[in-house]
C-alpha cells in the first residue's frame, strides 16, 4: 500500500476478514443442528445459509477494498481520545457486573460521578449535585411511578 | 359511513386523559430527540421501550408513534439553525434552510418547516386511514411465499439505500437474520447458538440489540471526539413566512405530502428517501433554480412536508401486513409483539381500538406538534445549549435501566454493553446498523415463512415464482440488485447515511 499519497477512501480490510471468519463459523454451527434439505429444512437451515451470505458479501467487500488504496487501520482513531470511549464501555461492563450485589442507587450515582469526575472533568461540586439529581430523577420515575424492580442490594436501597 | 364510524370510534380512544397524555409525551419527546442530534427516533424508542411496559399497550403505542412524527418536525430544527441534521430525514433540509438561517431568515425557515409537517402528516394520516382497511382485506389472501418475498424485498429496499456499499448493507442483514435465529427453533424445539445463555433461548431480544447500536455505540463515539458542541447565538426574529413565501410553497407542499405518502408505504423507503426525492423533484419543477443552495424556501418545504407524509404511509405495510418497512417501524412491531399483539391483516379487526385510536392520535398529534413547534421555537433553540457532558450520562442511565428493566436481568445490560462496543467498531469501518435491525425483528418470521414454503413446493423454490405477487417482488428484488451493480445507476443512487 503506498501511503505517500492520499487514499480517497476511509476504509480498512479488517472487518470484512473478521466478519468472513464469523460468517464461516456460524456456518459450522449450524451443521449441529441439523441444516436439513430443501424438502424438509432443518433448524439449522437459516443459519448455515446466512453463514454462506455473511461469508460472501463480507468476501466481496474485502475485495473491493483490497482493489483500492486504503489508510492504515490506526487513522480511523486519527484525532479521536479512543481512551474515553474505553473508559465507558469498562464502566458498563463493571456497573453490570455489581449492579445486584451493590444496588441501583449506589452504583449508579458511582458510575455517574465516575462519568462526569474522569471524562467531563466537571468539579467535585457539580459532579455530586448532577450524579445524584440524575439518580434520584431515574428512581422516582422508574422506581416508584412506573413500579419497575429495580435492584437494592446488598444495602437494601 | 362506516370510515366516519371508525373515525368517531378512534377519537373516543384517543382523546381518553391518559392517551392523550401519551401522545402529549410521545410528541414531546419526538421534537426534542429530533432537535438534539445523534440521538434519533429509533434510538429513543429503543430507550423508552421498557418504560412503556408498565403503561396500557395502546397508550404506549400512541407514544412511540408520536416519537417517531414529532422526531421528523424536530429534526428541521438543527437542520436550519446549526447546519447539523437533528436525525437523517432532515439531512436535505440543511441546504436550503440553513442558508435561509445565514441569510436571516430563520424564522420563516422554521414555521414553513412545521406549516409543511402538520400539512404532509395530516395527508397521510387520511391516507393511511382509507388504505390500511382494504390493503388488509387484500393481505389476508397472502399465503407464506408471498410474505417471504415481501420481507426480502423490505431488507433489499432498505439495503439498497442504506448506504454507500450494498455488499456491507447486505452483510448487516444477513448478520440480522442470523441473530433473528439464534434461540429456541419454534418447529424443532431445538436451541440454537444459545451457548447455555439463559436470556438467550428466547432470542436475542431487540431492545438490548437497538439500544447498544443505537444508544451506547452514538455515546462511545461521541465521548472519543469532544464533549464541547457550538451553541447557536443568532436570533430569531420574523417567524412567520410573508404570502409570497406561501405562495411559493403551496404546491411544492403539496407534491411533497403526496410523495412521502406513497415513498413511505414502500418497504425500505421512508422518511429519508421521500425527502431527497422531494428535494430534487422541487429543483427540478422550480422557475428558479439556480436559487436551489442558496436559501430557496421551496427546498425546506418540500423535503420537511416529505418526511412527515413518509410516516403515516410506513404504518401501512406494519398494521396491514406485519411487516415494519424500515427500523423505527421494526421497533414499534417489537413493541407490539411484547404486548401480545400481532400486527397484520387481523389486526383492524381484532384490535380495533388499537388501530383506531393510534391513527386518530395522530391527527391530534400533528396539531401538538404545530403548537410546540411554532410558538416554542426559542425553547429548543434553548435545549441546544444544553451541554453534552449532562446529556451523555443521561442517555447511558436510559439505556442501563431500560435494559434491566425488560427482565430484571443485569445479563440484558451485558448483552446491550456487548452490542454497544459492536456498533461502535462497525460504524468506524462504515458499516451501515439500520439493515441489521430490521433483519433481526424479521428473521423469526423470514425462517418461518422460509420453511414453510418449501415444505408448500416439496422443496421446490418454484413456489416463489409460481405465485403473482411474489414473482413481481421477486423480480424488483432482482431488479435492484442487478442495478446496484451497473456503475451508471451505482453513481445515480441516492446515498442515504445513517450518520
Amino acid at each position: 500500500m503506498d501511503q505517500k499519497t492520499t487514499p480517497s477512501r476511509e476504509e480498512h480490510p479488517t472487518m470484512s476478514v473478521i466478519l468472513m471468519v464469523i460468517g464461516i463459523a456460524i456456518m459450522g454451527g449450524s451443521v449441529r443442528y441439523t441444516v436439513g434439505s430443501f424438502e424438509e429444512p432443518g433448524a439449522g437451515f437459516l443459519p448455515f445459509f446466512t453463514g454462506l451470505f455473511i461469508t460472501a458479501f463480507s468476501a466481496g467487500t474485502f475485495c473491493q477494498i483490497i482493489k483500492r488504496r486504503w489508510r492504515p487501520l490506526g487513522d480511523l482513531w486519527e484525532g479521536t481520545q479512543w481512551q474515553r470511549a474505553m473508559i465507558v464501555t469498562v464502566c458498563l461492563i463493571v456497573y453490570s457486573a455489581f449492579l445486584m450485589d451493590v444496588g441501583f442507587l449506589l452504583a449508579t450515582v458511582l458510575l455517574m460521578g465516575l462519568l462526569l469526575r474522569v471524562l467531563a472533568r466537571k468539579s467535585w461540586k457539580v459532579t455530586i449535585l448532577a450524579s445524584l439529581l440524575a439518580t434520584l430523577g431515574f428512581y422516582l420515575v422508574f422506581q416508584i411511578w412506573l413500579e419497575a424492580q429495580l435492584p437494592s442490594g446488598w444495602l437494601g436501597f | 359511513m362506516e370510515i366516519i364510524y371508525n373515525l368517531l370510534f378512534g377519537f373516543g380512544v384517543a382523546l381518553q386523559p391518559n392517551n392523550l397524555f401519551m401522545c402529549f409525551i410521545g410528541v414531546l419527546l419526538g421534537t426534542l430527540v429530533g432537535v438534539l442530534p445523534g440521538l434519533g427516533p429509533v434510538a429513543a424508542m429503543s430507550l423508552l421501550l421498557p418504560a412503556t411496559y408498565h403503561v396500557n399497550p395502546i397508550g404506549a403505542i400512541i407514544m412511540l408513534s408520536g416519537i417517531y412524527y414529532g422526531a421528523m418536525y424536530g429534526g428541521s430544527t438543527t437542520s436550519i439553525l446549526l447546519n447539523i441534521p437533528g436525525e437523517a430525514a432532515s439531512v436535505v433540509t440543511c441546504i436550503d434552510g440553513y442558508m435561509m438561517a445565514r441569510n436571516g431568515r430563520p424564522g420563516p425557515a422554521l414555521s414553513i418547516s412545521a406549516i409543511g409537517s402538520f400539512i404532509g402528516g395530516t395527508i397521510s394520516i387520511v391516507g393511511l386511514m382509507l388504505v390500511a382497511p382494504p390493503l388488509a382485506e387484500v393481505a389476508l389472501k397472502f399465503g407464506p411465499p408471498e410474505y417471504f418475498s415481501l420481507m426480502v424485498l423490505g431488507v433489499i429496499m432498505l439495503t439498497f439505500l442504506a448506504g454507500d456499499s450494498m455488499l456491507k448493507a447486505l452483510c448487516m442483514a444477513s448478520i440480522g437474520i442470523f441473530l433473528g435465529t439464534i434461540g429456541m427453533d419454534n418447529l424443532s424445539g431445538m436451541e440454537r447458538f444459545t451457548f447455555n445463555i439463559s436470556i438467550l433461548i428466547d432470542g436475542v431480544g431487540l431492545v438490548p440489540v437497538a439500544m447498544g447500536l443505537f444508544g451506547i455505540s452514538e455515546v462511545l463515539l461521541n465521548v472519543e471526539l469532544s464533549l464541547k458542541r457550538d451553541i447557536f447565538k443568532a436570533s430569531l426574529k420574523g417567524l412567520l413566512p410573508n404570502l409570497d413565501d406561501l405562495k411559493q410553497c403551496f404546491w411544492p407542499i403539496i407534491r411533497g405530502s403526496v410523495i412521502g405518502f406513497f415513498l413511505g408505504i414502500l418497504p425500505g423507503g421512508g422518511a429519508v428517501l421521500s425527502s431527497f426525492t422531494s428535494y430534487a423533484m422541487e429543483k427540478k419543477l422550480a422557475r428558479h433554480p439556480e436559487l436551489f443552495g442558496k436559501g430557496a424556501i421551496e427546498g425546506v418545504a418540500g423535503p420537511e412536508t416529505a418526511n412527515n407524509s413518509a410516516t403515516g404511509g410506513a404504518f401501512i405495510p406494519l398494521l396491514t401486513l406485519g411487516i415494519p418497512p424500515n427500523a423505527v417501524m421494526a421497533i414499534l412491531l417489537g413493541a407490539m409483539l411484547i404486548y401480545g399483539m400481532q400486527p397484520g391483516p387481523m389486526l383492524i379487526k381484532e384490535h380495533p381500538q388499537l388501530f383506531w385510536g393510534a391513527v386518530t392520535s395522530m391527527y391530534i398529534g400533528n396539531a401538538l406538534l404545530l403548537i410546540l413547534n411554532l410558538p416554542l421555537i426559542g425553547i429548543w433553540v434553548k435545549i441546544l445549549k444544553i451541554p453534552y457532558y449532562l446529556l451523555f450520562p443521561l442517555i447511558i442511565l436510559f439505556c442501563l435501566v431500560g435494559a434491566y428493566s425488560l427482565n430484571n436481568n443485569t445479563d440484558e445490560i451485558m448483552l446491550m454493553v456487548i452490542f454497544g462496543a459492536i456498533g461502535y467498531f462497525l460504524r468506524k469501518f462504515k458499516y451501515p446498523l439500520a439493515p441489521l435491525v430490521l433483519a433481526l425483528v424479521l428473521g423469526p418470521m423470514l425462517e418461518k415463512t422460509l420453511r414453510q414454503s418449501l415444505l408448500m413446493g416439496a422443496g421446490s423454490g418454484w413456489i416463489f415464482l409460481s405465485r403473482p405477487i411474489s414473482l413481481v417482488t421477486l423480480l424488483i428484488c432482482f431488479v435492484l440488485l442487478v442495478s446496484s451493480i451497473l456503475p451508471s445507476i451505482k453513481r445515480k443512487r441516492m446515498v442515504i447515511r445513517e450518520d
